[in-house]
């Protein structure tokens, strides 16, 4: 059986929250085990609940900054996931799915593994001045892959940081729901 | 009376908000009061909160507009706002989770094209409006006889849902990102 491990930091009411949420009952249709992981946020949100009645396994805990000298079992656990992911994400995972380009900076060098999977959620409309916020850096990697969830993305991000810069591979999705059983 | 509702946090990576207080602001002009628009979505940008209130009150909306400020699972929501227009920001013809869920659940919605680059990508379907303008013009067509748009809507809805499942190929190459071939 296959694992896949989906990275994003919260599971609140929200467009990239459902999308991790659908991507992880999409495995689990298909017999592949999901894992859901978030970052930096220890709270019980919305999709929780929907994810546990699904069986699926949600993790909260932080891989970056660990601190927490007066709570030494997070502390634990953290510095657990932090060596994990870092050193044997690919012995326990077949890839590594993180939602939202904004959470790429608690990933880029702390989930090494040779599949991974950085969804781009928004459109540069978004943002001040039409631009993306996010650091050139994210799109060094070959091995990588960005995956745009509409047809303007990949122009968006080719215009504002170059071709030449772009070094990810880019593929598109589409915004999907599972149907009903 | 005509309820029109936006969900979606009130968060600077959605700043589009003040575009329903200028539809609010034209109804008025355009002599049509009998309307009420709901932001539905906690505050996450206080600033972003506070310019909309500031807004609507200068533009003289303040009593057409109410915020639930939180977040509220669209299944959840009372009937009387479920019966409403959900209106709904798209990127040319890209339409988010919320509009999905939207029309998955049968509501009632209105698309607008939220970037100006792209304005002729759109879906060519009453309810999908490319600028702001055109939901004013379909609010105020929706005012005189909703009956006839509400049908179209319906239709549209159908038709749109069926496009949120995977086929078997986009499902396949889903798979082939989630178990990538060593």
């Amino acid at each position: 059986m296959g694992k896949i491990l989906i990275i994003s930091n919260k599971l609140s009411l929200g467009g990239a929250e459902k999308l991790a949420v659908e991507l992880a009952l999409f495995a689990k249709k298909n017999d592949i085990e999901p894992t859901v992981l978030i970052l930096e946020n220890y709270g019980n949100e919305h999709y929780d609940t929907i994810l546990k009645e699904q069986d699926i396994k949600v993790i909260r805990t932080r891989i970056k900054h660990i601190k927490h000298f007066r709570a030494p079992l997070k502390m634990a656990i953290s510095a657990w996931w932090a060596i994990k992911l870092k050193y044997f994400s690919g012995v326990f995972y077949d890839s590594i799915h993180v939602i939202g380009l904004y959470n790429i900076d608690a990933v880029l060098n702390n989930v090494i593994h040779q599949h991974r999977f950085f969804w781009n959620v928004n459109n540069s409309i978004q943002y001040h001045n039409k631009e993306y916020p996010y650091q050139r850096e994210i799109f060094a990697n070959k091995h990588d892959t960005i995956v745009n969830i509409n047809e303007y993305q990949a122009g968006e991000l080719y215009d504002q940081y170059g071709k030449e810069a772009i070094k990810t591979k880019m593929v598109q999705a589409k915004l999907f729901v599972n149907a009903a059983d | 009376m005509l309820r029109i509702n936006l969900v979606a946090r009130i968060a600077k990576d959605k700043n589009s908000f003040l575009d329903l207080v200028y539809v609010a602001h034209k109804l008025k002009q355009n002599n049509f009061d009998d309307f009420a628009i709901l932001f539905i979505g906690a505050v996450e940008s206080i600033s972003i909160y506070q310019n909309i209130v500031r807004m609507a009150e200068l533009l003289g909306v303040t009593s057409n507009i109410k915020f639930t400020e939180k977040s509220i699972a669209m299944t959840a929501l009372p009937e009387d706002v479920k019966d409403g227009y959900f209106f709904n920001f798209t990127v040319g013809n890209f339409m988010g989770y919320s509009s999905v869920e939207c029309v998955n659940l049968g509501f009632k919605t209105i698309f607008c094209n939220a970037d100006k680059r792209l304005v002729n990508e759109q879906y060519n379907y009453i309810n999908v409006c490319p600028d702001i303008d055109s939901v004013v013009d379909l609010i105020l067509l929706i005012s005189k006889d909703p009956a006839p748009v509400n049908m179209e809507i319906q239709k549209n809805n159908l038709s749109m849902k069926r496009s949120f499942l995977l086929n078997q190929e986009e499902a396949g190459l889903l798979r082939s990102w989630i178990v990538p071939a060593q």
